[in-house]
């Protein structure tokens, strides 16, 4: 009977097809525009610590040193974030009046919400100096002068994931059923021995958020850009600056119309982001699902 | 003559506004099965852990009156802890940690107190899975996870979990109801015989089973008691009287 | 011994104290933020309309104010706003209401790959495929690329709001003998109207706070907002830049704005958390 084509679906479908155009072309353009300098450099692209764009002709495109620098961020933030998030998680559940726990609710509510420009700002003008009044940077050989430094970086970065990854701990700790809280108390547990129990419990949510932050920490930006102190340095030591790949193209935003290789390069170097941010975070995102799917019995 | 088991008087207990006990007073002897009874909702798992202080663990929960446990006042006495500590339960449904592994299941309680290691600790565990009747089934796979276990043999792994604490008096909420006849029937076989070491109270709204395990017990109704005593005459008394003596307890108050 | 031995005491007690020690931690860089903010940036702000609406002073001068990346910024935010709601509410339907058939399929990895994508990624590629060809960073750039981070948050919340709706109700509606895509905007979406606008929130939050799309995108155009085609800036754009310069006065406008940011995505957050009753993080 229905001859008249559904125009709701038609306009729903058409949307819902702009939705996945916007994806491919996220994908196709970075590949596209990165294949000039992939094909020029090579694995030399990822291999080579050199980054010189204004060099001959072309430039030399290299992008070791902020890899490295992504991966130090990365693992660091995650690390203090993750540390921050179980312990706040083991605190509030097991040991905290009910006032301290609206309290630090509401400071893990603004923090969420604060955009990342503000924690960068924070992180220059509050965390930089305060590395550098400490003298954290005479212990490396390279020590930044200015307290910008990887680690600044991944600590104003592990401040900023801890409500997102404390969310996920906590809700995955709250899915604990209560007959295993019980069954704790009636075997005399006391407030860590419980938190041991009920961690083994989640930890695979703590993997997963271990994952998904280190996914953002991966693709952050503004807060690197402005906290790292931005220099072509291998970071073996925390204390001195250095770039990550996401701080690189940010740093590269004026010259992008200057030299001929760059825009390609910047390209390759976001479709490894991409690469690095996707893979982790659809393996987090999997695991969380199905730790929830166990129903909080991981 | 030591003193009961467990002793309540006037025990009240509030979940926020409502109340669901009511001044319940019960004496528990020892070296017996004392069966709690009652239909649904009536207060029996409230009852048993007011026993242990469990019930605190619930939001807004409250407990009025007395409680005495092992001689202890629960809720006054500064020795609480060390005779709660001499108590065990286990509960209606298995809840054995599901990623730890059968022995780490039973040797939780002795490691936590610190009651034994080593040679000692697994000689500790080997007896409690005998006690429960288990360990012929998993002596080959203690390693394994608890998770791996049937349910009838997972509610065995919690009794030897709380028995490898070496507790005087066992509390037992429901721990045939999420289990097949058969499963059943050999947790009753464990009762009795663990009945012949520690007292046992075991809540249950089976009357058949009442009379099958335990000697004495109270009949609940709404959060009162409507009899306490020998099994078969508190099962003995017919509906009516049961109103009356409740019409009688709430005037009482 | 039965009870608690000395140690066990002693090390809980430890946990205790280390446990609350970083939760502590959290709450003083909370405050430490917040009142920072407060304290550089409300002397600021009080300037009043000098603040809002004039441009920022010359480099080592006046302070001034914040009017061409506040115009920036509303504009941005708007179009931005209407866009990934445009795009998202309907996208989260199609991956709600069309579950398991292969446009959702698509659709649904589409979605989590926008999610995935660093923001600087998405500000880049905006850049090769608008500015480049336009020749000019613009404000029609920025909101372009904004709205793209803020699709993926409005799709996945409507898809989610809509999956939450009892299946009662569900059926009542689809009992109705109306088409299906009908039912779905006539009945379950009003239904649901909190969960869309949550989702319309969320977005419109995300476009706000997020610096990085717009860095290749927007220009920097601090002085003037010369229109939609142009060059232009944004409030967290001016906050990135006037941060790590040596004059005192631009740093003293990055802190006015951080504070009239940070009321901003707080009002939005209330906003979101009254609605939804919870703020995806
Ligand atoms: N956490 C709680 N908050 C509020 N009310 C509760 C809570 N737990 C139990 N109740 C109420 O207290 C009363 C007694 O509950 P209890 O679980 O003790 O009953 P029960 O006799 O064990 O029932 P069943 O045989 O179904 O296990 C019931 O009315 C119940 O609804
Ligand atoms: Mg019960």
């Amino acid at each position: 009977m229905r001859r008249s084509i559904d125009v709701i679906y038609l306009g729903v479908a058409t949307a819902t097809a702009i939705v996945i155009a916007i994806a491919a072309a996220i994908v196709l353009a970075l590949s596209i525009e990165s294949s000039g300098v992939l094909a020029r450099e090579g694995l030399g692209f990822v291999l080579s610590p050199r980054w010189s764009p204004s060099e001959e002709r072309y430039g030399f495109y290299g992008v070791a040193l902020p890899l490295v620098g992504t991966l130090a961020v990365g693992v660091q933030a995650t690390a203090i974030a993750i540390a921050l998030s179980v312990a706040a998680v083991v605190y509030l559940h097991e040991y905290a009046p009910r006032r301290v726990r609206e309290a630090i609710g509401i400071a893990m509510f603004a923090m969420a919400a604060l955009p990342t420009v503000v924690f960068g700002m924070w992180g220059l003008s509050a965390v930089a100096p305060l590395v550098r009044e400490a003298g954290l940077g005479s212990l490396c050989a390279r020590g930044s002068p200015t307290g910008q430094s990887v680690f600044t970086a991944a600590l104003v970065v592990g401040l900023m994931l801890t409500p997102y990854a404390s969310s996920v701990v906590s809700a995955a700790y709250d899915a604990v059923p209560f007959t295993y809280v019980e069954a704790l108390h009636s075997l005399g547990a006391m407030g860590f021995e419980r938190a041991r129990v009920l961690l083994g419990m989640v930890k695979r949510s703590i993997a997963a958020a271990a994952l998904l932050s280190f996914g953002r920490a991966v693709g952050e930006t503004t807060i690197v850009a402005l906290t790292i102190g931005s220099a072509f340095n291998l970071p073996l030591c925390p204390f001195e600056p250095a770039h990550t790949v996401s701080s690189l193209i940010a740093s590269q935003y004026g010259n992008a119309f200057l030299y001929p290789g760059l825009t390609s390069a910047l390209s390759a170097a976001a479709l490894l982001l991409l690469a690095a941010s996707a893979a982790t975070t659809a393996l987090g995102a999997r695991i969380a699902r199905a730790a929830v799917a166990r129903g909080g019995e991981a | 003559m030591r003193e009961p088991a467990v002793r309540t008087r006037e025990l009240s207990v509030w979940y926020g506004q409502s109340q669901a006990l009511h001044s319940v007073s019960i004496t528990v002897p020892r070296g017996t099965v004392y069966a709690v009874l009652g239909p649904s909702g009536c207060g029996k798992s409230t009852l048993l852990r007011a026993i242990n202080k469990l019930v605190l663990l619930r939001e807004g929960a409250r407990v009025e009156g007395l409680v005495e446990v092992l001689g202890v006042d629960v809720y006054r006495d500064h020795s609480a802890e060390e005779a709660l500590s001499r108590v065990g339960m286990v509960f209606q449904t298995p809840n054995p940690f599901p990623h730890l592994s059968i022995y780490d299941n039973v040797a939780i309680g002795p490691r936590l107190r610190g009651m034994a290691k080593g040679r000692e600790l697994d000689k500790l565990v080997r007896w409690a899975l005998e006690k429960a009747a288990l360990w012929d089934e998993v002596k080959d796979r203690l390693k394994s996870p608890a998770s791996s276990l049937s349910g009838g043999q997972q509610q065995r792994l919690c009794i030897a979990r709380a028995l490898a604490t070496m507790p005087e008096l066992l509390l037992m909420d429901e721990p045939t109801a999420n289990l097949d006849p058969v499963n059943a029937a050999k947790i009753e076989e464990l009762i009795k015989e663990l009945s012949r070491e520690v007292t046992i109270i075991l809540v249950t709204h089976d009357a058949e089973q009442a009379k099958r395990l335990a000697s004495t017990g109270v009949l609940l109704f709404m959060g009162r008691v409507v009899s306490e005593g020998p099994i078969s005459s508190i099962l003995s008394r017919s509906y009516s009287s049961i109103i009356q003596s409740l019409v009688a307890s709430a005037r009482r108050q | 011994m039965r009870g608690r031995s000395v140690k066990r005491r002693l090390v809980d007690y430890a946990v205790h104290l280390t446990t609350a020690a970083s939760a502590l931690a959290i709450l003083g860089a909370a405050s430490h933020i917040l009142l920072s903010a407060l304290v550089e940036g409300l002397p600021v702000l009080l300037r009043g309309a000098s603040f809002l609406l004039n441009p920022p002073g010359p480099p080592g001068g006046e302070v001034g104010g914040v009017g061409p990346s506040l115009a920036g910024t509303l504009v941005t935010v708007a179009i931005a706003t209407i866009a990934s709601a445009a795009l998202g509410i309907p996208a989260g339907v199609m991956l709600s209401e069309a579950r398991g058939s292969l446009l959702a399929r698509v659709a649904e990895r589409a979605v989590e790959l926008i999610a995935e994508s660093p923001s600087i990624v998405v500000g880049l590629v905006v850049f090769t495929l608008l500015v480049v060809p336009m020749r000019t960073p613009s404000a029609l750039a920025a909101a372009v690329s904004l709205s793209v981070v803020a699709l993926p948050y409005v799709a996945a919340q409507v898809r989610e709001s809509l999956a939450a709706i009892p299946l009662v109700y569900r059926e009542a509606a689809f009992s109705l003998g109306l088409q299906k895509w009908k039912t779905v905007f006539l009945l379950l979406i009003p239904m649901n109207a909190r969960g869309v606008a949550t989702a319309i929130l969320l977005g419109s939050m995300r476009a706000l706070g997020e610096t990085a799309p717009v860095l290749f995108t927007a220009g920097a155009a601090f002085q003037v907002f010369y229109g939609i085609d142009k060059p232009s800036s944004t409030l967290s754009l001016l906050i990135f830049f006037f941060a790590g310069t040596p004059y005192e006065n631009w740093r003293r406008l990055a802190w006015g704005a951080v504070l009239l940011l940070v009321l901003l995505s707080m009002l939005l957050a209330s906003l979101t958390r009254r609605l939804a009753g919870r703020v995806r993080m």
